[in-house]
């Protein structure tokens, strides 16, 4: 009888460790598939040599949640210690020690003791942040500062009208992928990494870098919304939005995950997202930009949320007869 | 004969207090919360947080933040809605709305952002089950016209919420007054390099109606049940209303 136990706890806990592990996931399970890119071998945090002025102000603060798994010898200050950790710590102590006095019936004097620490820890706080905040003022300017942005033709209209074309745009259906370039069909492509970065080994490729010009800053406005709407479609199983923003051969990919994943509801969400442009090529009659997402994201509903790093690539004809869509999502490895 | 109106303490033509306000906020947008979160010690996050929980908003909602300037209540708002619910961050001021609508998608949330002047909303009738205006209606030039708005889009059933900075507690006066006058315009220029803006905050405060009128106006304005909930004794108030 004991024996035929064991024998069945083993057999339920091998059975349970071969259980396929990908049931509510991000867009794309977390695999690579579709168009990779060249870019994906910079995906540390060292900037490109050749765009030294959008790199250079990035400050390390947005890229930090996700630095661990950038590489190590990426120039990424430590962090100092959070003011705010010392505050809430005091605020329990202080909640505590509260009702510790007042069990002991001498919540009345103490409490007006205890007001007077604080207030003083409060002006404390307040001078030190004020000394911190005058000697490293520019270093701590936010990444999304309007003046830091990449030179735009005028502040006033860039903002809301040059954001680029949205969509594939019936047309787009007609672009030629040339043999070779068409990365995936199929199942196949599931395996992460089966295509790696030799998809963009093809001679024809081209890096260009960012272009002079490139209003990088609306750019990746969009990336950031294209990302959130297709999580949300992803997870609504919408895959007429998904065909609007994706190539044929990355919809295809998409569609038979979302079959294979039945009528089970999945939820993502996206905490934190940061974005960088890494760079854009030019693959025969096509561009190809390769936007590396970081931050934070929930893949389930009481799940919580865990940094993530995927590349995604970005495809846009030379003759401009559509609009941006999403060419291939590639591992960060 | 154009009509005036205040601009902090100075009287100006009214269609100049939209330029000089708009002046303010170009100045102030990238600093802006580093400077709410030193000037108040943290506690505007507080009064914020009053405020969304007294607004309640459930999944489906839709909700109108005006003046939203850096998205804080637009970005909870829109987690609350949900999927199906709708969020509008709206600002008449661009630098602000840039920042916020930047920061709300950097928290992977994508609703629109539109650039409108409360005083003419681009909205129809009877649209939004929460309207939310914070630190924002003082610096509106027609505030009667900018309520009476905001009572249209709402639902019958909707509720406004404003929250402003009020009238302190009256021991409290002097103290607020050296700390309006002296300390913030210092830190102004200390932190942001700006201290005009922020003496116009002080003033715009003082020239802003205590709790009592602002609840008269929103009476006025068709609010029914209005209400105001005095915070950090008085340095700020919410004030509620329902449309019925």
């Amino acid at each position: 009888m004991k024996r035929l136990l064991i024998a069945l706890l083993i057999a339920a806990t091998t059975f349970a460790a071969m259980m396929p592990t990908a049931e509510a996931k991000r867009l794309g399970g977390g695999a690579s598939f579709g168009r990779q890119s060249a870019y994906s071998n910079q995906n540390s945090a060292t900037p490109m040599p050749s765009q030294p002025a959008y790199t250079a102000p990035r400050p390390a603060a947005p890229v930090a949640p996700v630095a661990p798994a950038a590489a190590p010898g990426a120039a990424i200050p430590p962090k100092p210690a959070s003011p705010w950790r010392g505050i809430v710590g005091g605020a329990l102590l202080g909640l505590g020690l509260g009702a510790l006095f007042s069990h002991f019936g001498m919540g009345g004097a103490m409490g007006g003791i205890l007001m007077f620490a604080l207030i003083a820890f409060a002006a404390i706080f307040l001078i030190r942040m004020l000394s911190r905040r005058s000697g490293n003022q520019s270093a701590n300017e936010p990444f999304y500062v309007v003046g830091n942005a990449p030179p735009q033709p005028s502040s006033q209209t860039s903002a809301y009208s040059s954001t680029p074309e949205i969509g594939s745009q019936i047309p787009g259906y007609g672009q030629a992928q040339s043999p070779g370039q068409s990365a995936l069909s199929g199942p196949a492509g599931l395996g992460a990494g089966a295509f790696g970065a030799s998809g963009s080994a093809s001679p024809a490729a081209v890096a260009l870098g960012i272009p002079a010009g490139f209003d990088v800053a609306g750019f990746l406005r969009s990336a950031k919304s294209y990302f959130i709407r297709l999580q949300a479609a992803g997870d609504k199983a919408d895959i007429h939005d998904i065909r609007e923003f994706t190539t044929p051969e990355v919809f295809a990919e998409l569609r038979l995950q979302i079959q294979e994943r039945g009528a089970s509801p999945n939820v993502t969400d996206v905490v934190q997202l940061n974005a960088e442009l890494l760079g854009i090529e030019q693959v025969n009659d096509e561009y190809l930009a390769t936007v590396r997402f970081g931050g934070l994201i929930k893949e389930a509903a009481d799940a919580s949320a865990e940094p993530f790093i995927e590349l995604w690539n970005f495809s846009k004809p030379v003759d401009g007869a559509s609009g941006w869509v999403l060419a291939g999502i590639q591992q960060a490895s | 004969m154009t009509n005036t109106t205040h601009f902090g303490y100075e009287t100006v033509a009214e269609d100049a207090k939209v330029h000089k306000v708009a002046e303010v906020f170009h100045s102030v947008a990238a600093k802006y919360d580093v400077m709410n979160d030193l000037m108040s010690a943290g506690m505007h996050r507080l009064w914020k947080a009053f405020t969304i929980a007294q607004a309640a908003v459930r999944p489906g909602f839709k909700v109108l933040d005006i003046a939203g300037g850096t998205g804080d209540l637009a970005k909870v708002f829109a987690k609350q809605a949900g999927p199906t619910g709708e969020v509008w961050l709206t600002d008449i001021n661009e630098s602000m709305l840039r920042v916020g609508r930047d920061r709300l998608l950097n928290n992977g949330i994508a609703t629109p952002s539109l650039l409108c002047d409360a005083e003419k909303l681009p909205f129809p009738d009877n649209y939004f089950d929460r309207v939310s205006v914070a630190f924002g209606l003082r610096n509106m030039t027609h505030k009667d016209q900018a309520l009476a708005e905001m009572r249209r889009v709402l639902k019958p059933g909707g509720k406004l919420l404003v929250l402003e900075f009020s009238k302190i507690w009256r021991p409290l006066q002097k103290t607020y007054d050296v700390y309006s006058f002296s300390v913030l315009p210092w830190l102004g220029k200390k932190i942001a390099n700006d201290a005009e803006s922020y003496r116009y905050l002080a003033e715009s405060i003082r020239m802003h109606p205590d709790q009592d009128s602002l609840k008269q106006m929103l009476i006025d304005a068709g609010l029914e049940r209005v209400e105001y909930f005095n915070l950090t004794a008085g340095v700020a108030a919410l004030h509620t209303g329902i449309k019925l």
